[in-house]
């Protein structure tokens, strides 16, 4: 595996494209705004950068926009495959450009996975699978989870499950952690990696947390599903974990895949065996702390063989 | 980036399709590109290998496979190989990962073949004691067929076609039944109702797909008048149901006059692709026959001949020499040839992954989109219709769109 030096890196990006195994799949990144290495440097730092050629799931572009108005206006657009998805942004906001164009292309190209809109994470060998709806508290939860060190990132948007092992596979891109989140992760957690804060883009303020070297050693490692929480974060909420019913999960995990309708028979199968074979429970919490602790025991007690699946 | 243009031009012929120089069966060697056109360009190559020689998998890196995948992707012909390989028993030759991209496609067909067969369960009941014909095309027609070749492609919505004597009962019905149109502006509405060649396209509550229901091949007002009546009377009865499918031939012709009379041509291969899957599937005598035959009654000669012409000259379909001489007789003037060889050989083919998009479209595109309206509309009629679709978007000029709504 070749690996480019930094100073490469910007002509890497502009000529073959920069490699980057993220475990459930291979992107290649290719751009010509030489702004967006520093950046993207610094999100995926720990991962080891490949400039060679072969198979990738997705190859993308943040490129330029061309014509007359880039010197008033500077803007940058997200390519792949000859398509631009998605209207161009202001040229500052090119890595987070990035990570939305590479999160939408994910979901369009790999759809042989069943793909959850989830925080996903694994301590002890125990996969938490972490479904929600947008503003719900999923990507600070899960930032909040991997920051305290007590567990491993597999991805903050997307429950990968392989169809055919029943594991849900590791995506450990950076976390886009949004506005409040970014001083609640940087005040509790001083030693993570954060990129640069991208500011006043669609979603307010961005700034997006790195995978660490554990993480990465282990983007291969395959994770057995163990727990399925629905989190809800609501402003000075008392912590609750309750039981959730199965079924409830069931159709609740069908509504929040990307890909449940396409697959079919196997995603009904896969849905099933993931609530039949996972401790089903419901979070609601106003204090990431407790929340984390709340989390912890209920590893340690399905370990201790205090709670399993169905109850 | 790459350029697409891979040979230069070889030594003029005597104006003729080439149909009937070097024809081939389906047991001829593998397809070479030596004709006076142009060859596919070359990041298309190894995708077509793979579409009409299977066994070519075997030859593969995974740097192929990367581009392969794209471009079938960009083609919408990424479930089409998944059919072709596995059919051919080949798909064990596709390294793991670019064989989950197939798969994953091919997911996407099983799922739209359902939606289809459910829709087309739905409709059963609505026509129910209708004696007269319900004609599927393409799509839908090759699943409910069950053809072969049809096994993984892609298609958006189901097309039916009725005479245009009982569309006021069908049309009926079908809102009996909670089918609702798509346009429910008052001008739309007449436009679809005088000029073109089917009801504005119908959504229901229950269905995924998009029903559109034809009552002839092209548009009304078209240089080209295919007999309706004829086409209906030759359509054959698919076994299992209340429908029918358009005859073998005409089924291709269909296939050719909406790639070659009806569309632009821009980005359109796939449709050649079925031109070539339903002559190898058709093929024989029958077929030979009836094909220039049909073309004939139906005035669709000229899109024929193009079809061939490009299928034969991109895919390697094989043409007898018989069909090759009698399609030859609807062949267009050189100057004519030489200008739609270079024109379709710039859109029909989807442009290399690693590009851009284009800022604005090529000449090319435009002329060909400028000759389909030419085909589609007398010009009176494009002025009447350019004037009352301006005039109506300058009334209701909707807010500028919020760039950033669609991520």
């Amino acid at each position: 595996m070749a690996v480019a030096p930094a100073p490469d890196i910007a002509r890497v990006l502009r000529e073959d494209g920069l490699v980057l195994d993220l475990g459930a799949a291979r992107f290649r990144v290719r751009s010509d705004v030489d702004e967006l290495v520093a950046p993207l440097v610094s999100v995926y730092g720990c991962f080891p950068f490949e400039f060679s050629p072969g198979f990738c799931d997705v190859t993308a572009s943040v490129l330029r926009v061309r014509g007359l108005r880039r010197h008033l206006r500077p803007q940058v657009e997200f390519v792949v495959d000859g398509e631009s998805p998605f209207e161009p942004f202001p040229a500052s906001v090119h890595l987070p450009l990035l990570e939305w164009g590479l999160n939408f292309s994910f979901t369009e190209r790999c759809t042989h996975y069943l793909l959850l809109h989830s925080g996903t994470v694994e301590r002890n060998g125990v996969g938490i699978v972490m479904p929600a709806v947008p503003g719900s508290g999923k990507s600070t939860l899960t930032a909040g989870m991997v920051g305290s060190g007590r567990f491993r990132l597999l991805s903050d948007e997307f429950g990968v499950l392989s169809l055919e092992t029943g594991l849900l596979k590791p995506l450990p891109r950076p976390i886009a952690l949004k506005n409040a989140s970014i001083d609640v992760i940087r005040s509790r957690f001083p030693n993570v990696a954060l990129g640069p804060v991208f500011h006043g883009t669609r979603k307010g303020d961005v700034a997006h947390m790195a995978a660490d070297q554990a993480t990465v050693a282990a983007i291969h490692a395959a994770v057995r599903p163990g727990i399925v929480l629905f989190p809800k974060y609501q402003a000075g909420a008392a912590l609750s974990v309750e039981a959730i019913d199965p079924a409830q999960a069931f159709s609740k995990l069908t509504v929040n895949s990307f890909n449940y309708e396409l697959l079919g028979a196997a995603a009904f199968d896969a849905i099933h065996a993931l609530v039949r074979s996972c401790v089903c429970r419901r979070l609601v919490f106003g204090d990431l702390d407790q929340a984390i602790r709340a989390i912890e025991m209920l590893v340690d007690d399905i370990g201790a063989g205090r709670v399993s699946a169905g109850e | 980036m790459i350029s697409v243009r891979a040979a230069s031009l070889p030594e003029s012929d005597q104006g003729s399709l080439g149909l009937t120089g070097g024809v081939r069966s389906s047991t001829a060697p593998p397809i070479e590109w030596r004709m006076t056109i142009l060859p596919p360009p070359p990041h298309l190559q190894k995708l077509i290998r793979l579409l009409v020689e299977p066994d070519s998998a075997n030859n593969l890196n995974s740097d192929d496979w990367d581009l392969v995948v794209r471009v079938a992707g960009r083609a919408k012909l990424l479930g089409t190989l998944h059919g072709r390989l596995a059919q051919a028993g080949v798909l064990g030759a596709v390294p793991k990962a670019p064989r989950r991209h197939l798969a994953g496609a091919h997911a996407f067909y099983l799922h739209r073949a359902q939606m289809a067969r459910y829709l087309l369960l739905g409709l059963t009941r609505a026509f129910d004691a209708m004696p007269e014909k319900l004609v599927l095309l393409k799509g839908a027609a090759y699943v409910a067929q069950g053809i072969p070749f049809s096994v993984g492609r892609m298609f958006d919505d189901v097309d039916l076609m009725v005479s245009r004597g009982v569309l006021d009962d069908v049309e009926s019905r079908l809102h009996e039944a909670g089918w609702l149109s798509e346009k429910p502006d008052a001008y739309d509405q007449h436009y679809y109702r005088a000029w073109a060649h089917e009801l504005p396209p119908m959504r229901h509550p229950r269905f995924l797909l998009q029903l559109d229901v034809h009552h002839t091949i092209l548009p009304v007002t078209g240089r080209l008048r295919p007999d309706a009546a004829k086409l209906m009377e030759a359509a054959v009865p698919i076994p299992g149901g209340p429908w029918c499918a358009l005859s073998p031939a005409d089924q291709v012709l269909h296939v050719a006059v909406h790639l070659f009379q009806d569309s632009d041509c821009v980005d359109r291969f796939r449709e050649l692709v079925d031109v070539d899957a339903l002559i190898r599937a058709y093929g024989g005598r029958t077929l030979d026959n009836a094909l220039p035959n049909h073309a004939a009654i139906h005035g669709l000669g000229r899109p024929l001949w193009y079809a061939l012409r490009y299928a034969r000259a991109w895919l390697g379909t094989p043409v007898s020499p018989e069909l090759a001489l009698a399609v030859d007789a609807f062949a267009p003037p050189v100057i004519v040839q030489r200008t739609m060889d270079t024109l379709v050989h710039r859109a029909l083919f989807p442009r290399h992954p690693d590009g851009r998009p284009p800022r604005r479209s090529p000449v090319s595109h435009r002329f060909l989109a400028a000759r389909a309206v030419w085909l589609r509309m007398p010009p009176w009629l494009l002025a009447y219709h350019a004037t009352m679709k301006s005039l109506r978007s300058a009334r209701r000029r909707p807010a500028i769109e919020d760039p950033g709504d669609r991520q």
